[in-house]
């Protein structure tokens, strides 16, 4: 038996509860009993020295013990089981019943509550004794006398007491492991049935492998004990079967999404090998096969930075600094790229705002924001990054282009994964639908809120609400800000 | 062979482009789904490779839409779904193969070209009349024992009236197989082909096997006048 299972815990537990129940209801019962037994003794002791004693008359120097002519059967041997003695209270012995023979009873001063005691018999029995003082009755008709105080013990032997008790005793204690053993035997019954639902939770629980998760345990039969733990546990299948589906989904999507540019390079490299070319045609094909290799080398990037993210493995320690120098630092990749596709980005960032994030996971924000925009924009068109302070403990961040075609509800899924807002791969070079999916992971792990919209007139915008961001405090106290870098930053 | 190539991902559809070109093809390129229906319904193309994924219309509806309007060029999807479902989703479409990236270039071309032998229900690669054979898989012709080195066009020129063999191939048809939607041929470039052509095959001294049908185009047949 293992003493860590619930099932030995409950039977433990339970016939240690009853056994202690049933020894102090047997003990009680015991009790009661022996005292009214006992009690029933001493009670007719009691009444029979008092009868005795009444006996006792004192005629002058001489005392006169009437009961000694009575024919008393029982103090007459020891087998009677009676014994008399009267002392004088200095224990000198005056008189003994037949009974006693030669041995005497151990003298014991009477009590002013007179009550029975334990006593040792001649012959080593055990017996009740009553020791009872008086003054005998003085004659009156004999002459004047001192009276003088007398104690009068009276025994019995309890042997028959005794036995009526120790068979009780026996018998309780018969009883109470009858009884013990009979609970136990239900108990074992009451709570392998009670606890079978568990083993066939147990064995539910067991079938169900990483293939099985849309499985759930049944709830029509379960008791209303472990009805919680069932919907718990389905529950968390439930949320279980969702990430795995999630994670599939998103592996086969990693893994598509790797192959076309895979075929690309694949393609590229053996139609080139197919025959002898010239120099310059070799130089193509490898320039091809590099931005292939670079477009697969920044979607694994990517896709490690989301890993990372997922796993919460990021560093988010913030720090303070100003926003307009990372959103300058971040758009250096991007310049050239804006200027080749004649966009006219205009720059209006509060000048001296400051934030409290963590710089890199930031700037990761930043990039992908920019290099969407870039990426994304009509060419020709219009790039507006700003920067404000907004409310008293917080400020925004917004990106927006023109020349979106997205609907509202196409801009608010611009952020999942893989997602082009087109059955279309790309055309757009690096981008490969991860770089909003990493903003809206990134801006969650910094505590940041995001929102895209799309206006009708064509314009896609990304905000980001920083919290912690405000107007930067000089070191004389004197808050900076209030003047915007948008005319000296502007292309 | 006309080919019309509609793939959005560029660096994969200019390899394509180059490999199905030199491989004798005449080859419109596209990576826009709008674009590419435009380019299926206005010729007739041997073959047509078809990604799913497309901008502006993706790649089954194309397929849907050509077939509607009642085109009946070969399709081989080309796709990075692998599903089951995906395969038989396409092939339900209307399309003939299912191709999924990455592929081996030489595959891609073995089933372009078991495309184009179905269109013109030729079971084998090669194509006899008389002693000439053709030998679209190796692409080698010969004559007899003796072989025969033809350029891409050349082979292109004569694959096409094999596989059409007794029958007068139109010169607009001729043209439309050997040039691209972007290639402007002279006007008598065909009939420079025709006669290279001929001078190859005749070179042993064997008879004509081409013959022109004045007003009309060539076929290629035995005995003939």
């Amino acid at each position: 038996m293992k003493l860590n299972s619930l099932r030995s815990r409950l039977l433990l537990g339970t016939t240690a509860a009853v056994t202690v129940v049933l020894a102090l209801a047997g003990w009680t019962l015991y009790a009661l009993v022996e005292r009214s037994l006992v009690g029933e003794v001493d009670r007719a002791l009691t009444a029979r020295a008092r009868l005795l004693a009444s006996t006792v008359e004192q005629e002058g120097e001489f005392l006169v013990l009437e009961f000694a002519e009575l024919d008393m059967q029982e103090f007459a041997t020891p087998e009677g089981g009676s014994f008399l003695q009267l002392s004088l209270e200095s224990g000198q012995p005056l008189y003994r019943s037949p009974s006693l023979g030669e041995d005497s009873l151990e003298h014991r001063a009477p009590t002013e509550e007179p009550g029975a005691d334990w006593i040792r018999l001649p012959g080593g029995a055990r017996g009740r004794v009553f020791s009872l003082g008086f003054l005998p009755k003085l004659d009156p008709e004999g002459p004047p006398a001192e009276l003088r105080p007398l104690v009068l013990l009276l025994a019995r032997d309890a042997g028959a007491l005794l036995r009526d008790l120790a068979t009780l005793g026996g018998l309780l204690i018969l009883v109470g492991l009858a009884t013990v053993a009979f609970s136990g035997g239900v108990l074992v019954w009451v709570i392998r049935r009670s606890l079978r639902p568990l083993g066939t939770i147990s064995a539910q629980i067991a079938t169900i492998g990483e293939d099985g998760l849309s499985t759930r345990l049944e709830v029509a039969r379960v008791p209303a004990e472990l009805l919680p733990v069932v919907q718990r546990v389905n529950g968390l299948l439930q949320r279980l079967e969702a990430a795995f589906a999630r994670e599939r989904a998103f592996s086969n999507e990693v893994a598509h999404e790797l192959r076309t540019p895979l075929a690309g390079l694949r393609t590229t490299l053996e139609v080139t090998a197919s025959r002898r070319r010239s120099e310059e045609e070799y130089a193509e094909a490898l320039r091809a096969a590099a931005a292939i290799v670079e477009q697969l080398q920044s979607m694994g990037e990517r896709l490690l930075q989301l890993a990372r993210l997922d796993a919460g493995v990021t560093d988010v320690d913030p720090e303070r600094f100003e926003l307009a120098d990372l959103a300058l630092e971040a758009w250096e990749p991007f310049g050239a790229q804006a200027a080749s596709r004649g966009l006219a980005v205009t720059w209006s960032l509060e000048d001296g705002l400051e934030v409290a994030a963590n710089r890199e996971l930031l700037g990761l924000i930043l990039r992908n924001l920019f290099e969407n925009a870039v990426t994304y924009a009509d060419s020709g068109g219009q790039l507006r990054i700003s920067a404000r302070v907004d409310g008293a403990d917080g400020a925004t961040l917004r990106v927006a282009n023109s020349g979106s075609w997205l609907g509202p509800q196409e801009a608010a899924a611009a952020t999942q994964r893989f997602w082009r807002g087109d059955a279309a791969r790309t055309q757009a070079g690096r981008h490969c639908g991860l770089g909003l999916a990493l903003v809206e992971r990134a801006s969650e792990a910094l505590g940041m809120g995001l929102e895209l919209r799309s206006e009708p007139q064509g314009e896609f915008s990304v905000t980001l609400t920083l919290p912690g961001a405000g107007p930067c405090t000089g070191p004389d106290g004197v808050q900076g800000g209030g003047r915007r870098r948008g005319d000296r930053l502007r292309r | 062979m006309r080919l019309l190539l509609v793939e959005d991902y560029a660096p994969l559809r200019g390899s394509l482009t180059k490999g199905l070109r030199e491989a004798g093809f005449a080859v419109d390129a596209t990576g826009d789904g709008e674009e590419g229906l435009w380019f299926a319904l206005g010729e007739d193309y041997d073959a047509i490779v078809l990604d799913l994924m497309l901008p502006k219309l993706d790649g089954l509806s194309l397929l849907a839409r050509m077939r509607a309007e009642g085109r009946q060029s070969h399709v081989l999807i080309l796709t990075a779904r692998d599903a089951v479902e995906d395969r038989v989703r396409g092939l339900q479409a209307g399309a003939d193969d299912y191709l999924v990236k990455p592929f081996a270039f030489e595959e891609l071309l073995a089933r372009v070209n078991a495309l184009v032998r179905r269109r013109y229900a030729a079971k084998s690669p090669a194509v006899a009349v008389a002693d000439l054979v053709v030998d679209r898989a190796a692409r080698r012709v010969r004559r007899g024992e003796r072989a025969i080195e033809l350029t891409a066009k050349q082979f292109a020129l004569l694959e096409l009236l094999a596989l059409r063999a007794g029958e007068v191939v139109p010169r607009a048809d001729l043209w439309s197989h050997l040039y691209a939607f972007h290639d402007e041929p002279n006007s008598n470039l065909l009939e420079v082909y025709v006669a290279q052509l001929r001078r190859k095959l005749e070179a042993g001294g064997e008879p004509r096997l081409i013959h022109t049908r004045r007003g009309v185009g060539y076929v290629l047949e035995e005995g003939a006048p």
